[in-house]
């Protein structure tokens, strides 16, 4: 398994991404965390960022966090994703084409475990 | 910088900014809360705390330094929801209404805002379930006060 690095993350929340990305660099897993607002710009850094890990809020107005997945996966990129949402149940319509998610993070997240969390699901991955 | 980008985190925000931010955002008149209603001593319930302690503090441990500006952050959405979901009541539109109580709603309980995490919580689930627009609106009328408790609560923890 490689070492979970670089992390691109995106939520239309302000306090969100800043609590995402403070909390994941504060972690002790030297990660590299870009967060981003916009879908085109989070669509952007796929390609300039190189990200091993993608990390994609449910409810975004524009465009939501599956049907973003969506599009990124008809481009043929198949980077992980792990989705984090508010709802309590996520029903993920069609789940075989956003493959591969590796998991889903429930909002309020814990900051003292998000980090861990995420190399847990990423370890296991198969 | 890219905009969206949340480069400037490293920018050092002083106590005092986040606190005259603060009094701004109470003092500011132009916002849509009208604190001076008649229901907004009742619209703040007793039994739940309009912070969890508990909540915050380990919030602002992992946050450290950030832990103001997120919280400045978070003052200046709370208003731009509340504005939306309104508008969303104005418009009929149960779907505008669940759509900015759901982001409300998250960091709300991120920042242990309990209050006003379960109103918004209510209203996205009342909204979602198709119930009556009196009912949502009846809820709706609330978040301008329990926002401004909240948000005279979050001062006072600043400090």
């Amino acid at each position: 398994v490689t070492i979970l690095k670089k992390l691109l993350h995106i939520d239309d929340d302000t306090v969100m991404r800043m609590m995402v990305k403070k909390t994941l660099e504060r972690s002790h897993y030297n990660f590299e965390v870009m967060t981003c607002a916009a879908p085109e710009e989070f669509m952007s850094q796929l390609d300039i960022f190189h990200p091993d890990l993608l990390i994609i809020d449910v409810a975004m107005p524009i465009i939501s966090g599956p049907l973003l997945l969506e599009k990124i996966r008809n481009h043929g990129q198949m980077t992980p994703a792990i989705f984090m949402t508010g709802h309590e149940n996520l029903e993920l319509v069609n789940r075989g084409k956003l493959e591969p998610i590796i998991g889903i993070i429930h909002k309020p997240f814990s900051p003292n475990s998000l980090g861990e969390n995420l190399v847990s699901l990423w370890n296991n991955k198969t | 910088l890219a905009s969206g980008m949340d480069g400037y985190l490293a920018k050092p925000i002083h106590r005092k900014n986040l606190e005259s931010a603060v009094v701004k955002w109470i003092t500011d008149e132009s916002l849509t809360f009208d604190k001076t209603s008649n229901n907004s001593e009742s619209a703040v319930e007793e039994n739940t705390e309009l912070i969890d302690k508990g909540i915050f503090d380990e919030m602002r441990d992992v946050m450290e330094e950030s832990m103001p500006l997120i919280v400045q952050q978070y003052i200046e959405s709370v208003p731009d929801y509340i504005e939306k979901i309104k508008d969303g009541q104005a418009q009929n539109s149960k779907m505008q209404i669940a759509e900015y109580a759901h982001p409300l709603k998250s960091s709300s309980a991120s920042l242990g805002a309990m209050q006003l995490r379960n109103l918004s919580a209510d209203i996205e689930k009342m909204a979602n379930a198709d119930e009556d627009m009196l009912m949502i609106a009846a809820l709706i009328e609330k978040m301008g006060p329990v926002a401004h408790a909240t948000m005279n609560k979050l001062k006072d923890l600043a400090k």
